[in-house]
């Protein structure tokens, strides 16, 4: 027999084909060189940083100390230092700390670093070897070159767009047959969704920590510090300009008095990323105006700590929504690792054939019961806790007698779905108090043209179910993009009914036998087509939720002797 | 030109069978190399799947000349046609890296027909 070479179009490259080709590579190119330029500034500042490490060393004394505003709202307190040191015979003087200091937000971090270097104390200071005028005290790690992953990311993107637009194509054969084998897949697709899915939960942890969890650690050790009065001795309103709006915050200065010692703090609360905001900095004004007297909270074995308010409030839980990243992220990157075959391997049945087994096998449900209740109670608090925020601010409109109907009529069917997960948490709640079916197979791999014996039983009380289905069921899965979405639908091909009954005893406790066809098809799992074959149990209960499970099994091809 | 030509003339293949055939090929440029594949794909519905599951490669094949080939089928997946999906075996010849190529449909089951489903 011989091969015969079909009509497949292999595509002609038109004017059109060049134009979209040519303005697709203007698009990826403008990501391209930001992405470069964005790089090459931030590397370069990363490697200035680190030059400081190879400044030579000198001994300074230090002439000053404390803490100064530096006139900037967004970070208005700096250690104001002097020190004197000399090069070559010649003294100089430096008000430096680090290369790259440009204040802070908290109070307490600029003191912490103006106590390092009392006055008088000799330290070691850093000089710059092409500017002796030049010096710091300190030397810092090149952090901001992590600033880098962002630029990256534009450059990943116009890197590949502009490779994939050009990419040399497989040329079509001159009959315009087009291979299909080179489209086999290589686990790329898993391994990048791994990768994505590692970069969420990076993101997420990293924006969490900082958020929720660092604050919370500290709120927690806050609870054994001691009240101590305290005097305001500062409310000022801080506001500075971001990238498209204008951020603001109240600095509350105040003071307190520990054996003997004033200590001077400007923390408020330890979330005060999630205490910005113009309505948060105007209360906490209102609560903490200039001379007013207040009890402050300090650590009593290091005074210098302090905080105004070591409450959790709601808004604080906000903090909360980077698990939702960190969650994503976690369930991508393990079903990546899952489906990523190890080379050499196939999703398809290779030539083992499975061996010859009299014990039943125990199938596992495909979701139990407590999954399902667990993934509803995840999918109600993610979107109904993002929902509420929206919610929030169309009730505001109401209540203050201004309703924004757009925003409201627009919140509708959202509304309807997070009750609609409501509903489906206690739904899942009551299901879990049902009897369980325990199902077991024999033979436990079963091949095409197979008797297969199912026996089934409940944990529980199995005499609430008043009618009992239980069906073999093989079903086509074949997923698809559809815009941006992953569409799977599903087709069954082949049911057989094991038992249908409403008889008390037949229901508690039984077996049924049914011959699986050797015509049909074996199971069968790929990306994104898959021939699937599960027992589906019913059963129904008066005025409760019904008992509905699936318990996925594999049949196996017919065994190479019966072929 | 590419041509593959199996050993029995047919095109229907039992599980764990091995295809035995040759392929020969005139070219008008010089490959580095020939690939002969032994694969299944998916169509319909679902975004394609495809699997090598075995394969043979020739290097410096020239511009003509001839080579046979033994792929051994796997136990499964069967060809079937159902309602969202078709799985579908063949052979395919490619000269590297980027020439000229060519199929052969099989069918891979106990039966020299596909598994019709749904």
């Amino acid at each position: 027999m011989e091969s015969t070479q079909g009509g497949v179009d292999g595509g002609g490259c038109s004017g059109r084909r060049l134009v979209s080709r040519g303005c697709g590579s203007l698009f990826f190119a403008v990501f391209l060189a930001a992405g470069l330029l964005f790089t090459a500034v931030i590397v370069g500042e990363a490697l200035r940083e680190a030059a400081v490490w190879g400044w030579e060393e000198t001994p300074c004394v230090i002439l000053a100390s404390g803490v100064e505003e530096t006139g900037d709202d967004e970070k208005p307190w700096r250690a104001a230092l002097r020190y004197r040191y000399e090069v070559d015979g010649r003294e100089y003087e430096s008000g430096l700390l680090a290369r790259s200091d440009s204040g802070s937000a908290s109070y307490d971090r600029a003191r912490d670093r103006a106590r390092r270097y009392p006055v008088g104390a000799v330290a070691v200071c850093r000089i710059d070897p092409s500017a002796p005028s030049v010096a710091v005290l300190e030397a810092r790690p090149p952090w901001i070159g992590l600033a880098v992953l962002l630029p990256l990311v534009f450059v990943a993107f116009g890197g590949c767009g502009l490779w994939f637009l050009w990419r040399r194509e497989p040329r079509p054969s001159p009959d315009g047959l087009e291979s299909i084998s080179q489209h086999a897949g290589t686990g790329r697709g898993r391994r990048l969704l791994v990768v994505m899915g590692l970069i969420f939960s990076a993101v997420g942890a990293g924006l969490f920590l900082p958020l929720f969890g660092l604050p919370t650690l500290r709120l927690v050790e806050a609870m054994s510090w001691t009240p101590t009065p305290c005097r305001v001795l500062a409310a000022s309103p801080r506001s500075w300009s971001t990238d498209d709006s204008t951020s603001h915050r109240a600095d509350i200065l105040y003071e307190y008095e520990v054996a003997g010692t004033s200590w001077r703090s400007n923390r408020v609360s330890f979330f005060s990323i999630l205490d910005s905001g113009y309505e948060r900095a105007r209360s906490t004004l209102d609560r903490y105006p200039s001379g007013a007297c207040a009890t402050c909270w300090v650590d009593p074995d290091d005074p210098a700590r302090s905080v105004l308010e070591r409450e959790l409030r709601p808004v604080q839980l906000l903090g909360l929504l980077p698990l939702v990243f960190l969650g994503i992220g976690g369930a991508l990157a393990v079903h990546g690792l899952r489906r990523v075959p190890a080379p050499g391997t196939s999703v398809a049945p290779a030539f083992a054939e499975p061996g010859p087994s009299h014990e039943p096998l125990e199938l596992e449900p495909s979701v139990s019961p407590l999954g399902k209740l667990l993934g509803c109670l995840v999918f109600s608090l993610l979107w109904n806790g993002l929902l509420s925020v929206f919610v929030w601010q169309a009730w505001k409109g109401w209540l203050g007698g201004n309703p924004d109907w757009f925003l409201t009529i627009f919140l509708l069917p959202f509304v309807a779905v997070g009750l609609g997960g409501v509903a489906g948490f206690g739904y899942f709640l009551l299901a879990l108090a049902n009897p369980r079916p325990l199902i077991s197979l024999q033979p436990a791999a079963p091949c095409l043209g197979d008797t297969l014996r199912v026996e089934w039983r409940f944990s529980g009380r199995g005499s609430r179910i008043r009618r009992l289905r239980i069906v073999l069921e093989g079903r086509e899965e074949a997923s698809y993009r559809r815009g941006t979405d992953t569409v799977t639908d599903r087709e069954t091909f082949a049911s057989f009914s094991l038992v249908d009954t409403g008889n008390e005893w037949e229901i508690a406790r039984g077996s049924a036998s049914v011959r699986i066809p050797d015509d049909t098809m074996h199971s069968f799992e790929a990306d994104n087509n898959s021939i699937a074959w599960a027992l589906k149990v019913t059963g129904e209960i008066g005025r409760w939720p019904d008992v509905d499970e699936t318990f996925p099994l594999t049949v196996e091809p017919l065994r190479l002797w019966e072929v | 030109m590419l041509t593959i030509t199996t050993e029995s003339g047919g095109t229907w293949y039992r599980p764990g069978e091995i295809v035995r055939g040759s392929v020969t090929w005139r070219l008008e440029e010089e490959p580095v190399g020939l690939e002969i594949r032994l694969f299944w794909f998916t169509s319909g519905k679902g975004t394609r799947d495809v699997e090598v599951v075995a394969s043979r490669s020739v290097e410096r094949p020239g511009l003509a000349g001839s080579a046979v080939f033994e792929l051994q089928i796997p136990r499964g997946p069967y060809s079937f046609s159902g309602r969202l999906i078709t799985l579908s075996w063949a052979v395919e010849a490619v000269a590297l890296p980027n020439g000229e190529i060519t199929r052969l449909d099989l069918v891979v089951g106990p039966r020299p027909v596909e598994v019709a489903i749904g």
